[in-house]
């Protein structure tokens, strides 16, 4: 029997991080102790507080070790694992508290968080169908085997799921379809290319759980009649498609994957496919070009997928979360599962939490939530305690959303009315610092990028729109230039042929319905009051807050910062190139974005 | 698996080690992929089901011990 479970966060984020060196000297330290076989290392799924990886979690002792270094192991392993004390410094302590935190239950980041998706994540050792099937694996496949295909469908209905990679589609009825539609074959296809940028929910997913997404395409598969599946993911998701693979292996090893499951005549074989993770390619119709081995861009619908997909056969296709909530709903049932959600967002919804949060992370929230919730009990509040000034939910497809949304409840319906969408789970909090003008245009520069040029409004018009926000930020817009964003907006959204171009407009319309005033503060002011657009500010000290404490002039590249100590200092436009290191370092706050040619105000 | 863990499967399963729920606890479970058994899934959580063995149950709790983190790990 092992004496301790040492759960490592072993998700790409985390490796990145240095979890691979920290279990490294964690096994050497143990083997020099000669204690190694009284201690399981698991390199586990991602327990989503990458802010504070690398991270080890000890069983059943239920302590949590965050910010790890190689150098803090010989330390715990000497004063916890040999002599029986937990290392408090290496504990979790949220900013400002004197009080450490020593398990999930205690860590503010956890406490609204509900696990289902991500049930599995850092508590089982992901290449282990064992583990998977003792956290009650395949207990659902094993139900469906004995349900009619309908009777999959209906339950699926009843519990209300909605697709998780964008649209929410309810999948009960994208089912329905597909078990409908006539045909001699039919595909079962998940969707995990995963475009959006800084996205990473449904690679902890696949590295966390693999077993979740084969059983819930098993299942899909019962339900609509399909023998035969495809995941899609992108290839930059190595770790990912390496637990995939093992886990396909072991499913069939197991009986549960191929040639009659279980005795029940349902044959199913899962295939992989690596795609070169283009973001368009994660659109339904280029990603079964893609599959099909033709250039990945989309195709008008109808006819949809579901009539006629993969080499023309109906075929469901649904995102990684979606299938990872399949499981749950067959195993606890319908009801059960419809108990956590909103009357019309069932279950939970995971968000990669980033931005000006204190804590970012991966985080799975139950629908209807609130973002202020989301925000400040999840994201533990804005960083160095700013103001909120929005939170971009969605991605580039998406929307921003300001402080007076911050009680809006988190499911389908209320997003959309507000201008944003659910999405596949971005959400990035913004503080005072940010340009909404700006992030405008990174998103739509992105999406730009991204077009597949196969029709014109998306290929041109986002062209176009990105060329006037440009111009903004950079000073030179006019008044009508955003009459003109409107109408170029409402035109792509109307005329594009697929998801991509339809929606590109978002984060530009948003921005101007909640945030107008600061577009014509840089048209008519010149003015960019977030300090990020260049041309449109200064930054200049103010000798009321400023205590000369010589900080800013250290970090200065280009010594634009005079004074002496302790006497207020002074910055030179002229020299300054607006890097913003300066006010990072001031703990005044002295440092101020001017308007361009205002220095005497602040200044005197 | 460790020395002790070795020691643990040597004393309750006679010598016999079953290491993974695939292994068949005795020569009554026929499951395979080939051959398989339609309670496969809830026979490794809660077996045997086919056949009254105290020692194949506890094989099967073997398993779970050694990875169960806490009580609430196995759902049974
Ligand atoms: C440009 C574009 C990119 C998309 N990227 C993804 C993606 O990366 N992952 C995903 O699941 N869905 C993506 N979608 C949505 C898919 O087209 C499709 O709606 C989804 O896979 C359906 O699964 P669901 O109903 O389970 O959400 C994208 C759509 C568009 C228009
Ligand atoms: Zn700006
Ligand atoms: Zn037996």
């Amino acid at each position: 029997m092992f004496e301790k479970h040492l759960m490592v966060c072993g998700a790409t984020g985390c490796l990145a991080s240095g979890s691979k060196d920290v279990t490294e000297v964690l096994e050497k330290e143990l083997s020099d102790r000669g204690i190694r076989d009284k201690f399981r290392i698991v390199m586990a799924g991602c327990p989503g507080f990458c802010e504070v990886g690398p991270i080890i979690v000890v069983y059943p002792d239920e302590v949590f070790y965050c910010r790890l270094d190689p150098e803090n192991i010989a330390e715990i392993v000497e004063q916890h694992f040999v002599n029986g004390e937990i290392v408090e410094k290496h504990l979790f302590k949220p900013p400002k508290s004197k009080e450490v935190k020593r398990f999930y239950d205690e860590i503010p980041f956890y406490s609204k968080q509900v696990f289902n998706v991500l049930r599995n994540s850092g508590r089982v050792n992901p290449e282990s169908i064992d583990e998977y099937i003792m956290r009650g694996g395949y207990r659902a496949l094993t139900r469906a085997l004995d349900m009619k295909s309908e009777d999959i469908v209906e339950e699926v209905k009843t519990a209300g799921l909605r697709g998780r990679g964008g649209a929410g589609f309810p999948s009960g009825l994208k089912w329905k379809f597909t078990l409908q539609a006539p045909g001699t074959k039919k595909y079962i296809v998940c969707n995990a290319d995963e475009g959006d940028p800084g996205a990473f929910m449904d690679r902890s997913i696949l590295e966390g759980d693999p077993h979740a997404i084969i059983e819930g395409m098993l299942i899909a598969g019962l339900a609509i009649g399909s023998d035969e599946g495809y995941v899609y993911c992108r290839a930059e998701y190595p770790l990912a498609i390496q637990r995939l693979k093992m886990a396909i292996e072991q499913a069939e090893e197991y009986g549960l994957l191929g040639e009659n499951i279980l005795g029940s005549g349902y044959n199913y074989k899962l295939n992989i496919k690596e795609g070169a993770g283009a973001f368009v390619c994660g659109e339904e119709t280029a990603l079964l070009a893609s599959i099909e081995g033709k250039r990945g861009v989309p195709r008008p619908r109808p006819p949809f997928p579901a009539q006629k997909g993969l080499w023309d056969y109906p075929t469901c296709i649904n995102n990684v979360e979606t299938f990872a909530n399949v499981p749950l709903i067959l195993r606890l049932g319908a009801e059960e599962y419809a108990k956590v959600g909103t009357e019309n967002s069932k279950g939970t919804k995971v968000f990669a939490l980033a931005g000006k949060v204190n804590n970012t992370g991966l985080v799975e929230v139950p629908m209807g939530i609130t973002i202020k919730e989301i925000v400040y009990d999840v994201g533990g509040g804005i960083q160095k305690d700013r103001a909120f000034k929005a939170v971009q939910i969605g991605g580039p497809s998406g929307g921003c959303l300001p402080e007076d949304k911050l009680d809006l409840p988190v499911d389908y319906d209320s997003l959309t009315q507000a201008g944003a969408i659910m999405g596949s789970g971005g959400m990035i909090a913004m503080d005072e610092f940010t340009c909404m003008v700006d992030l405008a245009r990174y998103f739509l520069s992105f999406t730009q990028n991204e077009s597949c040029g196969k029709c014109t409004p998306c290929r041109e018009g986002t062209k176009r729109m990105l060329e006037i926000l440009e111009r903004i930020t950079e000073g030179e817009g006019k008044l009508e230039d955003l009459d003109t964003l409107r109408d170029l907006a409402s035109s792509i959204k109307d005329s594009s042929l697929c998801g991509l171009g339809q929606t590109a407009p978002n984060p530009v319309l948003t921005t101007l319905r909640y945030f107008e005033h600061e577009y014509r503060e840089h048209i008519e002011e010149k003015y960019c009051r977030s300090g990020i657009c260049k041309e449109l500010f200064e930054y200049a000290i103010d000798p009321e807050s400023c205590n000369g404490c010589r900080a800013c002039t250290k970090v200065c590249a280009v010594d634009a910062i005079s004074g002496e100590k302790k006497e207020p200092h002074k910055i030179d436009v002229e020299l300054c190139t607006k890097c913003g290191s300066c006010v990072d370092r001031c703990r005044q706050d002295a440092i101020k974005i001017i308007r361009v040619g205002s220095e005497a105000d602040v200044q005197g | 698996m460790g020395v002790n863990g070795a020691v643990f499967y040597f004393i309750i399963c006679g010598g016999e080690t079953v290491e993974r729920f695939i292994d068949p606890c005795c020569s009554e479970c026929t499951h395979t992929q080939e051959t398989p058994c339609s309670q496969f899934v809830d026979c490794c959580v809660n077996g045997p089901l086919c056949h009254e063995s105290e020692e194949c149950k506890q094989k099967r709790k073997a398993i779970m011990d050694r990875v169960a983190l806490d009580s609430k790990f196995v759902i049974h």
